[in-house]
């Protein structure tokens, strides 16, 4: 599923320890996220990770779905500096290429279309329709429905789509499920689930991702309780940016907001049983980290244990016994 | 609402996708018997489940290794089928064995898997209430979501095209139920 990616991306996410000092990029309001790449890459070393996933369709490929993600290297990062090609099955194909340039994608959203030459040597023409673009960001939120490369990180994404709703002439309802196989495919080796997401069909995203990981952990020791916060800034981009996190109860009846400030670890002592927590940070006006969710308060396992193998009525069966365990947090309340 | 998230949200209602919502026999693995089965059991040992319920008309000898292989991986469970006892078929020999042969045959099965301790029980109640649809649904609490019905009886699932359909409605289920409860009244337990 889509863990698989942000799997990937944890493993990329190494801070920069080759000794120099990471180079620091400004916060700013630009009006694209395509157009904003170039005013950080001659300052920072970024790749614009990006993934087509296509149908054969009349000598050309449709885009089925694309997106970049705009990502700053680190030391362990590796690239793929061409294009490679992939038949998943039957007319689903899926291209890849980490482009040191937006401006191919810029062209691609303008025109619609756009050339590409892969590592066997092939030319492909692949074209997208759109007739509307939004931006807008996403949060750290375990309950939220949307389509997230990462798991961890906050991320201003653009999109580009078309207003109707159906996607090479078949309702998009209905297109994957006339491609489920290909689609599972995809999922498979590359983490995308548009059988989960059918929205994202005949659309192609930018994602930038701040590169900043926030932890925050409730303690409790010797009757007292209190809460951690710990902040990686990945690349010391946002020095002194102010936080606000705010705790409250399961009744909302007893709440706390502190404001430390993003340079420093931060522990508050907490008089109440917490059990909602959102962090938001800003760098000056701008939001660059958002998340909120509820402090685990049990787990629940099921187990099913192999026992044996049994032959009846012609049918042979593993036999497993099953096992429910509950893990429970403390709670003072 | 923005363009995209009503975009989401309209074309998320109309997908409504569901693995275990189904023509078996439109499915494009190879071996589609051998993939619903795997489908049908992981979803049912992904949850607790004590208790499991099958009704079909045609429930036969012959159903028991099927639900068995289904549904006798995980220990402890206890499995009620009703049935009108109209199969007229007991390992395809013939077409005249009269209800009291199949309800022998299935008692012998039943004795045997008990003799294996495959199930905690496995009950087979014959009503004199007439059965059309076919069901499969666990009434346990917190397994709302294990409610199918199906389109064929269970051997003739993967021979012709039919459906398993997931019951959503909460109101349905609960009618499912009552007609179960209404079906083992109006019968006896073979």
């Amino acid at each position: 599923m889509r863990n698989r990616l942000r799997d990937y991306t944890l493993y990329l996410m190494k801070r920069n320890d080759n000794g120099k000092k990471p180079i620091k990029r400004a916060a700013k309001n630009v009006p694209s996220l395509l157009t904003r790449g170039k005013a950080v890459k001659e300052s920072a070393r970024s790749v614009y990770r990006t993934i087509f996933v296509c149908l054969k369709d009349r000598g050309g490929f449709k885009l089925v779905y694309g997106h970049t993600i705009e990502w700053r290297m680190g030391p362990l990062d590796y690239e793929v500096k061409i294009w490679r090609k992939h038949n998943v099955d039957a007319d689903m194909f899926v291209f890849f290429c980490d482009l040191t340039s937006i401006d191919v994608l810029s062209a691609f959203i303008d025109k619609g279309e756009t050339e590409i030459t892969c590592s066997d040597g092939t030319k492909s023409t692949v074209s997208f329709r759109h007739d509307t673009n939004e931006k807008s960001t996403l949060g750290i939120n375990s309950l939220s429905q949307e389509y997230n490369p990462f798991m961890s990180y906050f991320t201003e994404v653009e999109r580009w789509f078309s207003t109707g709703r159906d996607f090479l002439g078949v309702p998009i309802s209905e297109f994957h499920l006339l491609h489920k196989k290909e689609l599972e495919l995809v999922e498979r080796s590359y983490g995308i689930s548009l059988n989960e997401h059918p929205h994202l069909i005949g659309t192609f995203a930018s994602f930038l991702p701040t590169r900043l990981r926030a932890d925050i952990s409730r303690h409790e020791a010797s009757g007292k309780s209190w809460i951690e916060f710990r902040c990686v800034d990945e690349f010391d981009e946002y020095g002194n940016a102010s936080v606000e996190i705010y705790v409250k109860n399961k009744n909302g009846d007893n709440n706390i907001t502190v404001k430390p400030r993003l340079a420093s670890d931060y522990n508050f002592l907490i008089p109440f049983d917490p059990d909602f927590c959102r962090v938001e940070i800003r760098y000056g006006n701008k939001p660059i980290y958002r998340s909120e969710g509820y402090f685990i308060r049990g787990i629940a396992l099921t187990l099913n244990v192999q026992e044996s193998k049994l032959s009846i009525a012609g049918e042979t069966v593993d036999r497993t016994s099953q096992h429910e365990i509950m893990i429970k947090a403390k709670t003072h309340e | 609402m923005n363009e995209w998230d009503k975009r989401r949200r309209e074309i998320g209602e109309d997908a409504d996708f569901d693995p275990l919502t189904t023509i078996p026999m439109l499915e494009f693995d190879n071996d589609v018997l051998n993939s619903i089965k795997l489908r049908i059991r992981k979803e049912f040992d992904s949850k607790i489940v004590k208790n499991i319920v099958v009704i079909d008309p045609y429930f036969g000898p012959a159903d028991i290794g099927l639900i068995t292989s289904v549904f006798g991986s995980v220990l402890s469970r206890t499995i009620t089928v009703v049935t009108n006892l109209e199969s007229v078929e007991i390992d395809d020999e013939s077409d005249d064995q009269s209800k009291e042969d199949i309800a022998n045959k299935m008692r012998t099965l039943v004795a045997e898997l008990k003799g294996k301790q495959v199930f905690n029980d496995f009950l087979i109640f014959k009503t004199n209430a007439g059965i059309h649809d076919r069901m499969l649904f666990s009434p346990d609490i917190g397994c709302s979501s294990l409610f199918f019905v199906v389109g064929a009886s269970y051997n003739m699932l993967f021979k012709k095209y039919s459906y398993i359909v997931r019951v959503t409605n909460a109101s349905m289920r609960y009618k499912m139920i009552q007609l179960f409860e209404l079906y083992k009244k109006q019968g006896y337990q073979i």
